[in-house]
């Protein structure tokens, strides 16, 4: 599914126009990744939590050469479930 | 910092940009609703910016209850998984983004791998207790500075240099970042169009950009004689690299001057300088004999954002990526280092000569080409 398939699909939801619905997504997209690089989290109830996790520096092979690596740290941004949609995660089967 | 916002705080936010505090609330509402529908149709959901969210199916597996040992089978269920795009990942890993793999030697990687509760940052280079502390220490205060590390570079030149460091004690290191100093005068005397300060510069970057947090005066003077060039923003954290690794990932001095003085003991530093310029000087001509594209008519300017590259502007306007050394050209006063490059940079677009470049035109995309080669090797470490 495209981004204006999405878009669209909020669109009629919404009632918004086109041009209105994109501005809005460019703007949340971008307040949330603000707030992600400064380290916050955002939480929407019902839906989850966007969040900072640091990853620990690491040692890896590089499985070709057979040279070890030392992998540093790093943060990434990501997404965890609320409880009601965990909820119904677990019970969804399947779109089939 | 670690500030939980709510869905109230977005709406804020969305009002603050200018929108009806009862669209701003629908919106965001939707918003994160239509997510959830259609990735419970199972549709992926892409969101420019953001990343994806789908649903993904793993498999079923046997677990052990923690508590009783007892073995338990855990069925196949449903995953919300999230993907950050690429962009929002560089974005969020501002603190840690001047950080490279490390190659290890067999050595201390077995060492490293049989005390695994505290690994040192640093395992190449045993000049380093204080300097692998100051990493550990370094995501708060690197927060703020790396805000500002350019973001964007030539990707075709990105230097890798990873060879051991020879340590230097803390005497020899402050010979040479005043050494480091009378090299920058000299450069700043010159105002050649290439960073003049070369190998002394390379050794000694480390060093200086410690000096920057910890000595407030010595460290202005540098910065300011380098205020063309992002190399002074990295924070102390850098130093804690290994002095040619991080040396390497600011190669914003390496000119090929370097390359010839490379060898000499970094101590030298200050006589090479002055001799290495002129070396530098010829080599440059010789780069840019063929063309030379800062004589050229300018067409207009443009700003470069986060996450822009030289060659992205080149493709823009002239149809080939290749075609960045002229625009490298044409800015080399704005910009020291094609390989790193500070957001904001004002650079000017030349009307280039249809001679000159044309995508068409093979042999235009060879010129262009040679001269790309001959700027990588100018700018990459040497191996």
């Amino acid at each position: 599914m495209k981004e204006n398939d999405f878009l669209s699909a909020v669109r009629k939801e919404t009632g918004f126009s086109a041009k209105l619905t994109e501005q809005m997504t460019r703007q949340l997209v971008e307040i949330l990744s603000g707030m992600l690089a400064a380290g916050d989290s955002l939480t929407i109830h019902g839906f989850g939590t966007f969040e900072l996790k640091k990853k620990e520096e690491r040692l890896s092979v590089n499985p070709v050469s057979g040279k070890r690596f030392m992998i540093p740290p790093k943060q990434v941004p990501a997404f965890r479930p609320g409880a009601t949609l965990k909820e119904r995660i677990k019970n969804y089967k399947g779109n089939e | 910092m670690n500030n939980r916002y709510v869905l109230s705080d977005l709406v804020d936010a969305l009002v603050k940009a200018g929108h009806k505090r009862r669209d701003a609330e629908e919106f965001a509402r939707v918003f994160f609703a239509q997510i959830e529908e259609q990735v419970f149709r199972g549709d992926t959901v892409k969101v420019k910016g953001l990343g994806l969210f789908r649903l993904i199916l793993s498999g079923a597996r046997e677990s052990v209850n923690v508590n009783t040992g007892e073995r338990i089978k855990i069925d196949e269920h449903y995953k919300l998984q999230f993907l950050p795009e690429a962009g929002l990942k560089e974005l969020v890993n501002g603190p840690y983004a001047h950080l490279d793999p490390i190659p290890l030697d067999d050595e201390t990687a077995a060492a490293l791998a049989a005390k695994t509760d505290t690994v040192a940052d640093e395992p190449v280079d045993d000049a380093q207790p204080e300097a692998s502390s100051a990493a550990a220490a370094k995501p708060a205060k690197a927060v703020a500075a790396e805000k500002k590390e350019p973001v964007f570079e030539v990707e075709e030149s990105q230097p890798q240099d990873n060879k051991k460091s020879d340590k230097k004690g803390t005497t020899i290191a402050w010979i040479i970042f005043v050494l480091l100093a009378l090299a920058l005068i000299v450069y700043a005397l010159c105002s050649t169009v290439f960073n003049g300060d070369n190998q002394g510069a390379r050794r000694a970057r480390p060093v200086v950009r410690n000096e920057v947090v910890t000595e407030v005066p010595a460290a202005t003077t540098v910065e300011q004689t380098e205020a063309a060039q992002p190399a002074e923003q990295t924070p102390a954290a850098t130093a804690a690299k290994p002095a040619e690794k991080a040396a390497a990932a600011q190669t914003a001095e390496k000119t090929p001057a370097a390359k010839t003085a490379e060898k000499a003991p970094a101590a030298k530093s200050a006589e090479k300088a002055a001799a290495a310029q002129p070396a530098q000087k010829e080599a440059e001509k010789t780069v840019a004999s063929a063309v030379d594209a800062s004589s050229w008519e300018v067409q207009q300017e443009i700003t470069l954002g986060q996450n822009e590259r030289l060659t992205l502007v080149a493709q823009k306007y002239y149809g080939d990526k290749v075609y960045w050394v002229y625009l490298y050209q044409a800015n080399r006063d704005r910009i020291p280092n094609p390989n790193k490059i500070k957001a904001g940079t004002k650079i000017r677009i030349p009307k280039a000569p249809a001679s000159v470049v044309n995508p068409k035109d093979p042999a235009s995309l060879q010129k262009a080409a040679a001269l790309e080669e001959a700027y990588i090797k100018q700018f990459a470490s040497k191996k």
